[in-house]
């Protein structure tokens, strides 16, 4: 059967749950200082986005009683499960849901192969719009890998008041035209900014990001010191790039899997990290702490891993595989141990 | 008043129907805003309960634009957007406004604009109607800016033509002034994605009225219904066919009135909302020099317009000679007013009155409706040119 019920519209909302992502649209006024409002939290209004892309995908179906998923079109992306943080009234448990669209056997082995040193392998979803997570972040960064990141980190966050913020618009002093910070992300303790980029081909092509990031870091620490000042607070900013695309691309030129040898791009790529210190994350990775907090029904989160692995200070990069980390001259792929892991797990409730 | 276009949602010119319909059951033959032309949810009118073109998608209960990048957005339509969110900040409803008001279906008024009765005729049938086209295509030949793009594609020696073969814009004169010591290039010109939008929505106009065919499309089944047929292409969110059949090449035979040119207040582009950062001093440079570049180009215009009127030419030659005796009214810079002229004819083309050119001699293809060309210029500029014409 292709289409699952996940939720009944019972109380006949106009939108029903799981079907939208909500935006807070923070004021500019006055002008650069949509980044200080987010940490205020001053918004003008709030934005609705679907949370299946119509054009490309199209697997949530809505109709006035009911939200299904139609599984011969879904490639799992999981943005839908990602707009509700307490996965309320859903109709089957998030474990069976998972079994039908990724298959039961890939689902069972999430829990041994996450961060286990290997990349996870995402699987292929013949004959559909869209055939792989992969393909669905490699195009159009703002209404993919933009929106997706944006609602499954503010699910991933493990404050339950987490707040999310999109393209909000900030003085970049090296540019006539102002930046955007494509997805930001309070979670009371840690502000999370990134810069999305569809995938490693098009980050190097623009080469924009050793300058964005640094650029991106000096504004935002500006704004999150006044704030910390103001509110006698200690929140502290993480920065990284979310990359797209294929993952295998990602990983460093000595690894025997990594797929952009050529032209020496995975040597570029991890030059210029190494040189400007800015850490990636691979959308890969964010979705699979996602499957692994549906499957397990304990939140995986972004905020207690990230300052758990970051306290190794050769960590460059996350990968579904685990670290990226860069010991003397050599940078590999190791692992997360597990206690690392189940440390970061919250109940989801 | 006629403007110059350049947002893509007018160029689909089923939307403009369905607008001017939801204009037309709500105020009739009455003033309206251009708040009044956005979907507004506290009204119990709306584009939406005439538009044709909404779909149900599959994660939204109700049908939607197709066109908006976020469907759940509460702009509700790409044409005009909505009171409630308007992330064009007024450019899309004004540009729709501009379009009705340059085809003649609208006239402007002190706070908004009335529908004419050229605008009922034209949507008193379905959009499907060949009546419906019929009157697009008089709308079509009204306007300033259409006819120019139909003049430069008439030029081709070929059957086809290309986008790239059209430029439609304000001339850029690479203009420059001093500024405490620092030169500074005056931004009277459309900058290339400006040009690049006009020249879009024109072509789909071309195509929707039946004067070209995209490349592809070997014949129309029915010229009466070009509109119709040439809809599955138009419905598409990216027109990025770029070579066209010509199928419509006699406008110029004859001499056609153009109802709808370019009028003063459009001579140039809205200078006010450059607004890069470190763009302050071109910014206030070309502002202040502004009424001399609109004269300039009201002149060019406004002289090529009488001359047609009695079936002249217009000698460019003296007009320029004349015109420099004017320094207050016409120039920026004495030395290179020749060169800075010589780049501002373009603006005939643009404002909808073509010219060849024989040596100093200019040989208008159109007649223009004077007075609407005249609507809001000073009335000492218009007396000075007079002057000058009888003259030359």
């Amino acid at each position: 059967m292709s289409l699952i019920i996940i939720h009944k519209n019972k109380e006949k909302k106009a939108i029903s749950p799981y079907t939208a992502i909500s935006i807070p649209q923070y004021e500019n006024i006055p002008k650069y200082t949509k980044f200080r409002n987010f940490l205020e939290n001053k918004f003008d209004d709030i934005r609705l986005w679907p949370s299946c892309d119509n054009e490309d995908v199209g697997a949530l179906e809505v109709e006035p009683k009911t939200v299904s998923i139609n599984t011969k079109k879904c490639m799992g992306c999981l943005m839908c499960f990602s707009t509700e943080k307490h996965l309320k009234n859903l109709e089957e448990t998030p474990k069976k849901i998972l079994s039908q669209i990724y298959g039961a056997d890939f689902i069972s082995k999430i829990n041994s192969n996450i961060f286990g040193g290997h990349l996870i392998d995402l699987p292929y979803f013949k004959n559909r719009k869209t055939n792989s997570f992969e393909d669905f972040t490699s195009i159009k960064e703002t209404t993919h890998i933009s929106l997706w990141a944006s609602s499954v980190l503010n699910f991933l966050a493990s404050n339950k008041n987490s707040r999310v913020g999109k393209e909000i618009e900030i003085m970049k002093m090296d540019n006539p035209r102002d930046g955007r910070l494509d997805v930001c992300l309070d979670n009371q303790n840690y502000v999370l900014v990134c810069e999305c980029k569809v995938d490693l081909n098009s980050l190097l092509k623009e080469n924009r990001f050793r300058i964005q990031i640094p650029s991106y870091m000096k504004e935002c620490s500006r704004f999150l010191n006044e704030y910390n000042q103001k509110h006698k607070s200690d929140k502290k900013l993480m920065t990284f790039l979310i990359i797209g695309g294929k993952e295998t691309d990602l990983l460093p030129p000595q690894h025997p899997h990594c797929s952009s040898k050529v032209g020496n791009k995975a040597e570029r790529f991890y030059r210029d990290l190494i040189k400007f210190d800015i850490n990636f994350i691979s959308a890969n990775s964010i979705l699979v702490m996602m499957l692994y907090s549906l499957y397990n029904k304990k939140r995986l989160c972004w905020d207690i891993l990230l300052k758990s692995i970051l306290k190794d200070k050769n960590f460059i990069g996350l990968v579904s595989g685990g670290m990226i980390v860069k010991y003397n001259e050599e940078i590999k792929l190791k692992d997360i141990p597990k206690q690392i892991i189940n440390s970061a797990e919250k109940d989801i409730s | 008043m006629s403007f110059l276009i350049n947002r893509n949602p007018s160029g689909r010119i089923i939307c403009l129907h369905a607008l001017l319909r939801y204009l037309y059951q709500r105020f009739r033959e009455k003033p309206f805003t251009l708040n009044d032309m956005k979907f507004d949810d506290k009204s119990r009118h709306s584009i939406l309960q005439t538009c044709t073109l909404l779909v149900k998608l599959p994660s939204i209960s109700n049908p939607v634009c197709p066109y908006l990048e976020n469907p759940l957005s509460a702009a509700k339509c790409y044409l005009t957007q909505s009171i409630q969110e308007d992330t064009q900040k007024s450019k899309s409803v004004s540009d729709a406004f501009n379009t009705l008001e340059g085809l003649g279906f609208i006239n402007r008024t002190d706070k908004g604009g009335v529908i004419t009765k050229e605008g009922i005729a034209f949507i008193l049938n379905d959009y499907t109607s060949s009546s419906t086209l019929n009157e697009l295509k008089k709308g079509l030949l009204k306007y300033g800016p259409f006819v120019g793009l139909l003049y430069e594609i008439s030029r081709s020696k070929y059957p086809t033509t290309k986008r790239s073969n059209v430029s439609l814009g304000y001339p850029v004169t690479d203009e420059k002034v001093m500024n405490g010591g620092q030169v500074v290039i005056l931004s009277s010109g459309s900058q290339q994605d400006t040009i690049t939008r006009t020249r879009s929505v024109m072509f789909i106009w071309a195509i929707t009225g039946g004067f070209l065919l995209p490349e592809g499309t070997t014949k129309l089944k029915d010229k009466k219904k070009c509109h119709v047929e040439m809809l599955p292409y138009i419905k598409k969110k990216k027109w990025t066919i770029n070579n066209f059949k010509v199928i419509q090449n006699d406008i110029f035979k004859n001499k056609i009135l153009v109802e709808r040119p370019l009028s003063y207040n459009a001579m140039t582009k809205s200078t006010k909302a450059l607004r890069e950062r470190n763009q302050e001093d071109v910014r206030s440079l070309t502002l202040k020099f502004e009424p001399i570049i609109k004269n300039r180009r009201f002149a060019i215009i406004y002289s090529l317009a009488k001359k047609s009127e009695k079936n002249g030419n217009l000698n460019y030659r003296k007009l320029i000679q004349e015109l420099i005796k004017y320094p207050e009214l016409f120039v920026v810079d004495k030395k290179a007013f020749d060169k800075v002229m010589d780049r501002e004819l373009k603006i005939a083309n643009v404002a909808g009155i073509p010219f060849e050119r024989k040596g100093d001699l200019l040989i208008p293809m159109t007649n223009l409706n004077i007075i609407h060309l005249k609507l809001g210029a000073p009335n000492p500029l218009i007396k000075t040119l007079d002057q000058i014409l009888e003259k030359i």
